[in-house]
């Protein structure tokens, strides 16, 4: 597989169910991170200096930058963001079709809609989107035979 | 279909003329052109008399892309520049005056300047080009007043747009 570029890389929204999801590219997003940040729990004891970290609970954000186009995918993050609707979000470092993609998929809701709205700027909103409360599992994917294939974050 | 910078740059130059002449509604000689300025223009003018406003494109450029897009083709912010230039002859004895230069001048603000400076959506050129920056360098050229007794004034405009 060929290295892969932050412009290759495709963010996608659910608006099938979870359990058949039909996945809608947001065409508009400039840049888009994937945060994978456990909390952790020190260990000491006596027998050695070094503090060990054993991971225990972990955030998931999903940050980014969207163009504000007005288009049909941005308003479904536009209207997600005030009213604290559930998306169902797929990040991927590549396309969902192409084999050897990979990312997570879950949940969310976003937690962060800001825009800049500098006189001499292009119009961007700057969101955050975290898992939320729901009884479907936080996935992993990996896109194999030109499909994603999800597997359950333990 | 794929965007084709040379077609629109050149689009872009005549839709900057048709705004202009709606502006201005010129009457014979008086016109206003999408053409580039040569030699033969000017001997054209000088024959024919009257004011021209002459439009061309002066070049175009890909400022940085904006989205990730779909189907491999990214959003992009494009710049389109198209330079503008106002000439007329003066027919008149002697040097040409103030009064005529200063005519000149405020027709080139109103009709070139002021109309091109498009930053409401429901008045972006073709639909989608706003202008990001616009300059006069030049009001009436000094040196072609002295030798020529012709008028040449200058305008620059960026557009950008997204695409």
């Amino acid at each position: 597989m060929a290295n892969q570029i932050g412009i290759g890389c495709k963010l996608y929204y659910n608006s099938g169910t979870f359990g058949s999801p039909t996945w809608v590219l947001l065409t508009g997003i400039e840049s888009c991170k994937i945060g994978v940040n456990w909390n952790t729990a020190e260990g000491v004891t006596r027998a050695s200096p070094v503090v060990a970290e054993e991971p225990t609970t972990l955030k998931l954000p999903v940050t980014g930058k969207i163009l504000v186009d007005h288009s049909a995918d941005y308003l479904v993050l536009a209207a997600a963001a005030f009213a604290k609707t559930l998306l169902d979000i797929m990040a991927l470092d590549g396309g969902s079709t192409t084999n050897g993609s990979e990312g997570i998929r879950y949940e969310g809701k976003i937690n962060q809609w800001e825009e800049d709205q500098g006189p001499n700027n292009i119009l961007y909103r700057d969101f955050a989107i975290s898992p939320c409360l729901t009884s479907n599992a936080r996935q992993t994917v990996t896109v194999t035979s030109g499909a994603p294939v999800f597997s359950s974050i333990a | 279909m794929p965007y084709r910078i040379a077609d629109r740059g050149i689009a872009v130059a005549d839709g900057v003329k048709d705004l202009i002449q709606a502006a201005w509604t010129p009457a014979s000689p008086d016109f206003a052109l999408r053409d580039y300025v040569t030699e033969d223009t000017l001997k054209a003018l000088f024959e024919a008399g009257g004011r021209q406003v002459y439009v061309f494109p002066a070049g175009s450029r890909i400022v940085r892309p904006l989205a990730r897009g779909a189907g491999g083709v990214t959003i992009k912010l494009y710049e389109h520049k198209v330079s503008i230039r106002g000439l007329e002859f003066y027919t008149g004895d002697g040097r040409p005056t103030k009064a005529w230069i200063d005519t000149r001048v405020k027709f080139f603000g109103q009709y070139v300047h002021d109309v091109l400076d498009l930053e409401d959506p429901a008045s972006y050129l073709l639909g989608s080009l706003w202008t990001e920056t616009i300059e006069v360098p030049v009001w009436a050229d000094p040196d072609f007043l002295l030798g020529s007794k012709l008028w040449w004034a200058e305008c620059e405009v960026a557009f950008y747009e997204k695409a």
